[in-house]
Parts: structure tokens; sequence; C-alpha cells
């Protein structure tokens, strides 16, 4: 018999059946690997990732489908709202104290945000700002608008402008302004934008 | 070890292998875990030759017993069910190796050196189990994988190279490799031993 035969028949003989010890963890980390297998492919009867795959799309569907005429009925809601609560909001944060006595007030520029009103007298602006009477007699000056432009005033041409009274500077609101007492308006026009003066009675 | 038993125990240990398989086909836990109780040494020991080391192992015969109760329905009681499940294990380790080691074999045989034959013989070589599976455990894995391949599951040279996916000359190479390494250890410890 040739020597490579008797390795061979020898190595044979004492490896086929050899049957070490198997470590206990090997049973624990095998029994997971099953259930992730058995998990992962597909078997009608029992649970495993193709059907909650499919209950996770159905959930999604459901929710996408409920929430969205919702969130379409709420939306105007809130584009209504946000002009009147960023006026009133700007009115209460600007609100300074009252030189009664002076008649005048002088308007400037006030950030992106300008407007003029008189403490005593009955403002045509009321219905849309509801605010405590708001007048700058440190050289701000207020805007109310109801739409979101800002409206920026030139304080030269206020200045310019004779004004016995005191003054509110508005944008146009045709159907607002109709309603208040106050008489005709005349427009004036600062880089490009209309503003409306509204002169008032003492 | 198993003890030895006549012809009416062999009946009786087949009756509870069909039970186990039976009990394995229906997925019930009871069953799968005498499967394992009842193999999982012997197909340890199949995955450690393979292996680079006993970690390694331990993850190829977890692999393995997922296999086996995977597949276990496919098994038609036509066989013998160990050479079914040892085919499992094999395969399962050489996908192991070839995932791990692709690039293994990138030997010709023309690079082969021929060693002179040891003065020892064969019959006078002593060593256990322990010892030639530490002999083997320090082959190449490309060695180890021939050798197991080739000697104890007793595959051809040309299947080997296709299970390997290697040039039939390759495998040559590696077993006259592995053969004379082999040799060469389990001589020294022969000798150690003697003295």
């Amino acid at each position: 018999m040739r020597s490579e035969d008797q390795l061979f028949d020898k190595v044979r003989a004492s490896l086929h059946d050899y049957s070490p010890e198997v470590p206990a963890s090997v049973y624990s980390g095998m029994r997971r690997k099953l259930w992730w297998s058995n998990f992962m492919r597909f078997q009608a009867h029992r649970l495993n990732a193709w059907y909650v795959l499919l209950l996770v799309g159905a959930g999604a569907g459901v929710w996408s489908a409920g929430s969205s005429p919702e969130h379409q009925s709420v939306a105007p809601q809130t584009i209504i709202a946000a002009p009147a609560a960023t006026v009133s909001q700007k009115a209460e944060t600007s609100i300074i104290p009252v030189n009664t006595t002076e008649e005048t007030t002088t308007c400037t520029q006030h950030e992106s945000v300008a407007c003029c009103s008189s403490a005593k007298q009955p403002r045509a602006t009321d219905a849309v700002a509801t605010a405590e009477p708001a007048v700058n007699t440190d050289a701000s000056v207020n805007v109310l608008t109801t739409e979101q432009t800002a409206t920026r005033v030139e304080p030269a041409h206020i200045e310019e402008t004779p004004a016995p009274a005191a003054t509110e500077i508005l944008t146009e609101k045709p159907e607002e302004n109709a309603a208040a007492p106050a008489p005709a308006p005349k427009a004036k026009k600062g880089r490009g934008m209309k503003v409306t003066v509204y002169e008032k009675k003492n | 070890m198993q003890p030895r038993c006549g012809i009416s125990c062999f009946y009786l240990q087949m009756d509870e292998l069909k039970e186990i398989i039976d009990g394995c086909v229906r997925g019930e836990k009871r069953w799968q875990d005498k499967l394992y109780k009842k193999f999982s040494s012997l197909l340890f020991g199949i995955c450690l030759r393979y292996a680079k080391n006993k970690m390694e192992a331990q993850d190829v015969l977890q692999d393995v017993f997922v296999k086996i109760y995977q597949n276990i329905h496919t098994y038609h009681h036509d066989g013998s069910f160990e050479g079914w499940l040892r085919r499992i294990a094999v395969n399962t380790s050489i996908t192991y190796y070839r995932r791990n080691l692709k690039h293994a074999f990138q030997e010709d045989v023309d690079d082969l050196v021929h060693r002179k034959e040891d003065p020892l013989q064969m019959e006078d070589l002593e060593f256990t189990k322990e010892e030639m599976m530490q002999c083997i455990a320090k082959l190449p894995a490309g060695y180890k994988a021939v050798f197991n391949l080739y000697v104890i599951e007793g595959y051809m040279h040309k299947e080997i190279a296709d299970m390997l996916e290697i040039d039939v000359n390759t495998s040559k190479s590696q077993l006259s490799r592995a053969k004379n390494y082999l040799q060469r250890e389990l001589a020294e410890i022969s000798k150690v031993k003697s003295y």
C-alpha cells in the first residue's frame, strides 16, 4: 500500500466520526437565526415580514386618505386668520405711551411696517385692527395691513404733508374704509406704493 | 460514543429518526431540538474541519441547522439521513469559504515542490483525533478545503474543482501540498511521543 493511501486512510478513519462538544451559545444563536429566517421569507400560515409590510402599507394608506381632506379643510382657515392675527399682534407690540397733548404725530419709517394713528380719534380701521390705539410719537409708524405685503412709507412725504390733525396711514382697504366716518381719502405715493392718508376731524 | 446494538435497535433508531424528521417537517420545536442534540456534534466536527477557527465553525453550524430545518421537507427517506446532513454541512462550509476567500487559489501545478518522503513510515505514526485536527487547522484555507473534500468526503478532483471554482490541476497541487505538510507535522508529533 502506498504511503499516500495509508495517510489518507488513517485520517479518514480518525476524522469521519469526529464529534467535538458544541458550545451552548451556538443553540441560542441558531434559534435566533432560524426565527429571523422564517420571519423574512413568505409563509402563508404564519406572520412574516411580508404581512408586516402589507399591514404597514395599508395603515399608511388609510392614514394618508383620512388625513388629506381634513388637512385641506383646515388650510384655508389658517390663511384667512393669519393676517388678522398679525395685525393685532403688531399693534399690541408697538404700543407706546401716547402723548395726548400733541395734536399731530410725525410718522416715519419703522422697519417694513408703518402706521400712524391717533389716540383719541375714532379710527377707520377699527374693524380690522382691534388692538388699543397705538401712536408712535418717537418717530415710529405703524401700518395696519390686512394683506401680507408690508408697506414702506417715506418719512419725507409724510412730514411735508400738512396735517393739522393726527393721521392714519393705511394701505388700501376700500370696503373697510368706506364704512369709516373719515372724509374722502387722498392718495399719496411713496416709492411706487399707494398710501392713503385719512385726515381726522377734531 | 453511542453504544452498539443489534438489528432491533437499528430499527428502533430508524423509527425514532423518522419521528424526529416528521416533527421537524411540521416545524415543531421539540423535534427540532432532538435533531439538534442528536447531530450537532457530528456536524460541528465537519464545520471545524473547513473553518478557519472555532468561532467561524460555530457560525457555519448555525447556518447549517437553519438550512436543515427549512429544507427537511425535501428529504424523502430514500437515502442516508446522516449523509444528507453531512452534505448540507459540507456545502454550507464551502459556500462560507468561497464567500470569504474567493481568490485563495492562485497557484499552479508547476509550482509544486516535491519533498522527500519522511524516513518514518505511516504505520509508525501515532496521533489522536485532536492532534490530527490541530494539524488540519494549521493548513491554509485552500489546502484544507481540497484535503477534506478529497480525503474525507471522497470527492474527485473534477468535482472539487467545480465546487471550489478552481482548476483541476490546482486541486491536485493543493492536495499534494496538504499531504506533504500533514505527513511532516504528524511525523513530528510521533517523534516527540516516541522520545
